[in-house]
């Protein structure tokens, strides 16, 4: 059985003209496409933000799940205990998953819940039109002018490496081949694989001095690390500008790579590409057995509590 | 002794090896053919503070307390003017003082010297001392109760024989004052608790997972179910969550994917649980959740009983809901509803609430074997429905907390919410929920309402009331309408409950126009019929 273009696609998409989730989606659509990930075995799973519409978009003969906001991560986490043999496709933005949500990603982390773990990054809440998200960064003023951002942003990457995740990336909208590469390998992944997404908002942050803007993002972006799959194409001066490749993460530690990236920032740069890519020993899958209790079982265990007549 | 009605009081402190002496001490009575009850009451707290356990043993098999002891068993100096002032009878103190009325002296102290163990073996075998003396008071067989320490303490023989040997030295030096009648059994009788018996109900069940966090008083329903999962090798997940939100999210998304799951929780666990109770129910996912009832608001008594989230869980969450609610009153309803919450919530597509409470949860009660055989209503754990299960090859649909058409699409119109939540009422009132039981007198114009571990002193208080009285026991919520035109008949209604807003009154009387006089015991204890009758005689001036 082959997949079509036809089978990933579903409804179109009601978010705004140009806004970077959009893009997301069609990349995704193209790595299911390549991947021929069988639609009916894809379970996509949501909060609430603009970012959390999306499984409407894509893949109309998957099972979709738009929660509650900031609480995907351990409806996911249920999901996939129930049931293993489905692939998760989770999608969240930085307030559903940075602010309300942090708690439940963290341990989600922990439980290495096998799924893709996508956040549509803009640095704001979009559909409650263009209050402040945990990602927004120190100096951003919202579009109206009205307030500046003055508390520290969280580095989502970072935290999920710092947390032991084996698949760690940041990626962008904008980038076609790069990120169907990304998302491509992160379908493959048996844990739970996290990309940060820097995808634009067209309506609230893609003003100056939005560091999640088209045009900053295109100039502040900088590679991890070598991806062997960034072909000298997509390396043109006004679509990118890279540093000289600083970091080898097959055999660096933690400490290391979270250097490298702070580093990075410090130098005003968006660090992008893979922070961890790691295979694992060991499966930490429960496998699913149906053994349930038989009568004579259940009357022993009756026994326990039985008052003995002498 | 044919006619007998004595309730022991016995006050120690907590973390003092006296829970399981107490636990000893009320099997002695069970083995020896007494009907006897007993109620921890214990602090929030691990060492140190008071704790009480009261055992009434009467011939009338009352399964209540009453409020005022025959006897005190004194251990704890800080509480005994306050236990002094429920007490009609002897005092046994463990060391006499010049405060103390003259009372028989146990002297548990310089007996427990008698016995050659090590002194962090004294604490815990003092215990045994009183436990025999209560024993011989009551004319109790040494056989008995020695069947029954050896039982408790098959693990090590040493320690068996040390328990016997305290218990015997109290033993010895206490008198035979009563010779209470012992009874037959006319079926293998069972000592269990409503988490205990809930737990044995999920396996029943063949409930495949349980998220929760720990929470008094319904930790012990799975670490029991956790228990027995392991010791028979079964497959199901018992997964402890970082916190109830999450735990929460699991089960419904493990329950969305098509797998049988719960979670079990108490007061604030449930505040936390609220959004995703909401999700569930608009949504339409099936969702069980097991609330062992405490004293709140806020932390409010962790370790006091309560029935006082009673509407809270009804309406869980904001928006108009409405959700069936099981009203377990003894071990085998807590086993029996277990399995009956995921049947609804299968069929109803719906979150479903079993509400237990602490007093119910983690007393032991007797019970009886043969309501713990269930072959007829063996429930498959499948999806009900196929398509709705995901990994279904040409299947697919959108499940949304937003406002949705009936194939899921996002929907703002107006009439297609309308009519969405229209049905989601009618759905949940559709089900034959477990009905009312009546019972009594259905002559007489005074209808007594209750549910729940209320249960427990109906047939003492029937016996107080000196007038006709028609009981109903409420089985779950919402009523069924049959039940409802039942009510409608009376006009001199009581509810009996332990809350302080008489909620299950305001339920009813938000669907019937009907004047409800609320009984109410709601400080934490056990509830008691000598204290409800004198609220009921009150009601009467």
């Amino acid at each position: 059985m082959t997949y079509t273009k036809e089978d990933y696609s579903a409804q179109t998409s009601t978010l705004c003209t140009g806004c970077g989730h959009d893009s997301i989606i069609n990349h995704l659509k193209s790595a299911l496409l390549d991947t021929q990930t069988p639609p009916h075995q894809i379970v996509k799973i949501s909060g609430i933000g603009c970012s959390s519409k999306t499984p409407a978009y894509f893949a109309k003969g998957a099972y979709g799940f738009n929660t509650i906001h900031g609480r995907m991560a351990p409806i996911a986490s249920g999901v996939s205990l129930a049931s293993p043999e489905l692939k998760i496709i989770g999608l969240s933005g930085d307030g559903d998953t940075a602010s309300i949500g942090l708690g439940g990603f963290i341990h989600t982390l922990r439980r290495d819940t096998p799924m893709l773990y996508i956040v549509a990054n803009n640095g704001v809440y979009g559909l409650t039109k263009g209050q402040f998200s945990a990602t927004t960064d120190v100096g951003v003023p919202t579009k109206n002018g009205f307030k500046t951002q003055t508390a520290d942003p969280i580095d989502l990457c970072e935290l999920a490496l710092n947390l032991n995740c084996r698949f760690v990336a940041r990626s962008f909208s904008g980038h076609k081949k790069q990120l169907t590469e990304i998302l491509k390998k992160a379908l493959a992944h048996d844990g739970l694989a996290f990309i940060d997404i820097i995808s634009p908002c067209v309506a609230f942050a893609n003003h100056d001095p939005s560091t999640k803007s088209y045009n900053y993002v295109k100039e502040a972006q900088t590679y991890m690390n070598e991806l062997d799959f960034i072909s000298e194409e997509t390396k043109t001066s006004t679509e990118l500008k890279l540093k000289n490749i600083s970091i080898d993460i097959s055999d660096s530690t933690v400490g290391d790579v979270i250097n490298h990236s702070q580093s990075l920032k410090k130098q005003g740069y968006i660090p992008m590409g893979f922070f961890a890519l790691k295979e694992s020993s060991t499966k930490k899958q429960i496998k699913k057995t149906k053994n349930y209790i038989q009568k004579e079982a259940f009357s022993g265990l009756l026994n326990k509590y039985e008052v003995e007549t002498t | 002794m044919k006619n007998f009605d004595f309730q022991i009081r016995i006050s120690t402190v907590n973390g003092s090896g006296s829970s399981t002496a107490n636990e000893i001490l009320l099997k002695c009575f069970v083995f020896s053919g007494i009907h006897a009850v007993g109620k921890n009451i214990f602090p929030s707290n691990i060492a140190g503070l008071p704790t009480w356990y009261l055992i009434r043993v009467t011939s009338q098999k009352y399964e209540g307390l009453k409020s005022q002891a025959d006897l005190l068993i004194s251990l704890c100096r800080e509480t005994l003017e306050e236990d002094l002032k429920s007490l009609n009878g002897d005092c046994w103190v463990a060391k006499e003082s010049p405060e103390t009325p003259s009372f028989l002296n146990l002297d548990i102290k310089n007996q427990v010297k008698k016995l050659s163990v090590p002194v962090s073996l004294r604490k815990p075998l003092a215990n045994m001392i009183y436990v025999g003396a209560v024993a011989k008071h009551f004319g109790l067989e040494l056989s008995t109760c020695s069947h029954v320490i050896k039982k408790r303490f098959q693990g090590s023989k040493e320690i068996a024989r040390l328990n016997l040997e305290a218990f015997e030295l109290g033993y010895h030096e206490a008198s035979e004052k009563f010779k209470l009648k012992a009874d037959e059994f006319t079926s293998a009788p069972l000592l269990i608790d409503g988490n205990q018996a809930s737990a044995l109900g999920l396996l029943e069940a063949q409930c495949e997972f349980a998220f929760w966090y720990p929470i008094t008083p319904s930790s012990s329903l799975v670490e029991n179910f956790e228990k027995h999962v392991s010791d028979l090798k079964l497959s199901a997940t018992i997964y402890q969550a970082e916190d109830e939100i999450s735990a929460v999210g699991m089960t419904l998304g493990a329950s969305w994917a098509g797998s049988r799951a719960m979670t079990a929780t108490s007061g604030p666990g449930l505040s936390l649980m609220a959004e995703t109770v909401g999700l569930a129910y608009f949504a339409e996912i099936p969702l069980v959740i097991f609330d062992i009832q405490r004293l709140g608001p806020s932390t409010g008594l962790p370790t006091r009983t309560s029935q006082g989230d009673l509407s809270f869980a009804h309406s869980l969450s904001h928006g108009d809901t409405l959700h069936p609610v099981l009203l377990p009153s003894n071990p085998e309803e807590a086993f029996q509803m277990a399995q009956f919450a995921f049947e609804i919530s299968e069929d109803l597509r719906t979150a479903v609430f079993v509400l237990s409470d602490l007093d119910l949860g983690m007393n032991l009660k007797i019970s009886h074997k043969e309501d713990f055989q269930n072959s007829k209503n063996k429930a498959s754990k499948k999806n009900k429905l196929p398509a709705l299960q995901p990994g279904t090859p040409l299947g697919g649909f959108m499940t949304r907390g937003s406002g949705h058409d009936p194939q899921g699409n996002y929907s703002e119109s107006p009439q297609v919410y309308k009519e969405k939540v229209m049905g989601l009422k009618k759905k949940i009132m559709s089900y034959n929920l477990p009905s009312c039981i009546f019972k009594g007198d259905s002559k007489s114009s005074k209808l007594f309402i209750y549910y729940g571990s209320t249960k427990q002193i109906i047939s003492e208080l029937q016996d107080l009331i000196p007038d006709n009285v028609y009981f109903m026991e409420i089985k779950a919520l919402p009523l069924s309408q049959k039940d409802i035109n039942q009510l409608k008949l009376f006009t001199d209604v009581y509810c009996v409950e332990q809350n302080r807003d008489g909620q299950m009154a305001q339920i009813l009387q938000s669907q019937v126009q009907v004047k409800i006089t609320s009984l109410l015991q709601f400080d934490g204890w056990p509830i008691q019929a000598d204290r409800v009758f004198k609220l009921y005689n009150e009601a009467l001036l």
